[in-house]
């Protein structure tokens, strides 16, 4: 393709485009990280979360969420906004900030949780949508670039339904970003 | 429209940071040797940023290819230690191969097979599932995933299988220098 006949007032200029979560990881705000390894099965459910802490000052914006199926069978998947999640939860250690140029690297505000093997439903907020989950595989849905927006005292959670019989293994991943809340 | 409403619109040409990085020569693809693993045996490969490089790496794709007609498990490490016997990758390129002399990345591709011993230091961020006879190709990061020197970017592969699995991993990523 030639410019040149082109009146150079047409020239486009050229620009880079960053998306909002690379920007926020350039700041040292973009996070990822997994829950442990969750059982569920035989009547049992499980679930894991992003959960921001009342007091974290920050809201979180969800970019990404992956699910692995470690099982031979498929699975059920529903996502929960808002909710009362049931069961005694388990911090997650498995994570960290996208930059890690930046000394000391940054900390998220936010905390991934997960508990196995549970039989009461969440509470309270909304069962916004439903996933199924092909066996032996990592489903992985991306860019929701901060469509969900999670304040403090809320949460993000995919609750997976029993799938029968047999005592299944999944695990759950996220990437987010913070912002403070002015 | 007329001709003055369509002089107030601005045209731009989007480029992405990879693509931009690319057209600067700062762009690389490294490919590990075969990865052979099976149960307890596990096999790794990963980008080392060194200490004195002068440069951080922007993490964008990584690949991992499944030879085998099993399923194995991969695990994402920002910042692990290198297992103790790695082999160093000779299959590093930039991605824009117009420059002369090409330009050489600051960052060493490692790979290591075979190995009992855990990974230490950094984070597991995430892992994924990789089905057989496939290759899982990630999503561009476009460089949300940032190493500082003496930091590093890493793929851990397991197999609860008895018999021996062949992958091998690609890792794309530009530097910019600090």
């Amino acid at each position: 393709m030639k410019f040149v006949i082109v009146k150079n007032k047409k020239q486009p200029q050229k620009v880079v485009v960053l998306s909002d979560a690379v920007y926020h990881s350039y700041l040292g705000k973009y996070f990822l990280g997994q829950t442990d390894t969750i059982t569920f099965g035989c009547g049992y459910n499980a679930w894991g979360a992003l959960v921001n802490p009342v007091d974290s000052d920050v809201n979180m914006y969800l970019n990404a969420y992956t699910i692995s199926n470690f099982s031979s069978q498929p699975l059920t998947a529903e996502g929960w906004l808002s909710s009362v999640l049931p069961g005694k939860a388990k911090v997650s250690k498995y994570f960290a900030a996208g930059n890690q140029s930046i000394t000391p690297p940054p900390l998220p505000k936010v905390k991934i949780e997960d508990v196995s093997l549970v039989t009461k439903m969440p509470t309270g907020g909304t069962y916004t949508f439903v996933r199924r989950v092909e066996p032996d595989e990592t489903l992985t849905k991306h860019d929701f670039q901060g469509m969900y927006i999670i304040p403090p005292g809320s949460s993000f959670a995919l609750y997976f339904l029993s799938p029968g019989t047999t005592q299944v293994q999944a695990r759950v991943a996220f990437g987010w970003w913070e912002e403070r809340i002015c | 429209m007329s001709e003055k409403k369509i002089n107030h619109i601005t045209q731009v040409v989007d480029i992405t940071s990879p693509a931009m990085n690319s057209m600067l020569g700062r762009y690389f693809i490294g490919q590990s040797g075969e990865l052979n693993f099976k149960n307890k045996y596990n096999a790794w490969s990963g980008i080392i940023n060194p200490e004195n490089s002068g440069v951080n790496l922007y993490f964008d794709i990584f690949t991992i290819t499944n030879f085998s007609s099993q399923s194995y498990t991969s695990e994402i490490w920002l910042n692990a230690k290198p297992p103790k016997k790695v082999k160093i990758s000779t299959t590093v390129t930039p991605s824009n191969q117009a420059i002369t002399p090409p330009p050489k990345p600051k960052a060493i591709m490692e790979y290591a097979d075979n190995i009992t011993e855990p990974l230490i230091g950094g984070a597991n961020i995430f892992g994924r599932i990789v089905t057989s006879n496939s290759t899982l190709v990630s999503d561009s990061h476009k460089g949300s995933m940032i190493i500082g020197p003496g930091g590093s970017f890493s793929i851990l592969l397991k197999s609860s299988q008895p018999e021996t699995i062949k992958g091998i991993i690609v890792l794309t990523w530009w530097e910019e220098k600090i």
